[in-house]
């Protein structure tokens, strides 16, 4: 369901996001509308969500390969790639979306839209995909750094 | 020097080692407020410098922070706040509390080890 406000706030987020990956990683990253872009070969292994609590409860997630998890995290640590754990990549993961949602909160702190953040969780598996009810409003965006691919979803729930 | 994290993220607590390895010092690590209050219990003497983030199961930071303003054997050592929450009231409730430093993520090593550079009063840090 298409909702111009979870639209906004959503933009919030991803600007978020390629600015914590600009700052950290040092990565240039585009977005585009899930449903506006080509079929993706990508299988996301790795997720990280977090619940939002705000007048309207809304979950945000982060789905991506281990791939591309153990590149981000290695330039947020400074630690090569093949020496960072399973573990780490879900911890660093999470982080990730701990700190965009903070980003986000402080931006939303002064309007209907305030929000309190929870304790970022993990999900490993594989084809990982998160499905809501179409009745939802929600938002699904691609973001790209060079070959790798983020999946960032929104949803009231 | 010796330097106490306490962050519930593993990988923040790597990010933050690396940093204390570039400037020589020693890291001690603490995943939730009861385990830092442990940590000091042993270690206060010794420890020149924590970092505490905010949002953590069990005691948050600023309830850790209050506790260690309240006992005589803590109140010197100095406290940084490392947190996602940038609210200004968040950071005036830190300061007043007793927090010295307030360093918001998402941030650069060079920040952090300047930032750490500042909390202990040792000058300014140029990166080689």
């Amino acid at each position: 369901m298409h909702n111009i406000e979870l639209e906004k706030i959503a933009e919030f987020f991803t600007e978020s996001l390629s600015q914590v990956l600009r700052m950290m990683a040092g990565f240039e990253v585009t977005s585009i509308d899930c449903n506006q872009s080509d079929e993706t070969s990508m299988k996301p292994s790795i997720m990280a969500a977090m619940i939002l609590h705000g007048a309207k409860d809304t979950i945000v997630s982060l789905a991506m390969e281990h791939s591309t998890a153990a590149v981000i995290i290695a330039y947020m640590t400074g630690v090569l790639p093949e020496e960072l754990s399973q573990q780490d990549l879900f911890d660093g993961i999470a982080e990730l979306v701990n700190i965009m949602a903070g980003e986000v909160k402080t931006m939303l702190s002064n309007t209907p839209h305030h929000f309190l953040l929870t304790s970022p969780f993990s999900i490993g598996g594989q084809n990982l995909e998160l499905i809501y009810k179409e009745s939802l409003p929600q938002v699904c965006r691609r973001l790209m750094a060079g070959e790798m691919e983020i999946i960032f979803q929104m949803a009231h729930i | 020097m010796n330097i106490l994290s306490v962050d519930d993220s593993a990988i923040v607590r790597k990010i933050i080692r690396g940093a204390v390895e570039v400037l020589d010092g020693n890291l001690l690590e603490a995943a939730s407020g009861m385990e830092a209050m442990d940590v000091l219990n042993k270690e206060y003497k010794n420890i020149d410098l924590i970092l505490l983030d905010w949002n953590m199961p069990g005691l948050t930071g600023l309830e850790v922070l209050e506790r260690l303003k309240a006992d005589k054997r803590f109140r010197s050592i100095p406290v940084m706040m490392v947190t996602t929450e940038s609210e200004r009231e968040n950071i005036v409730k830190a300061i007043q509390a007793g927090a010295t430093h307030y360093l918001v993520k998402p941030f650069t090593i060079e920040e952090l080890i300047k930032r750490i550079m500042e909390s202990l009063g040792r000058g300014e840090y140029r990166d080689a």
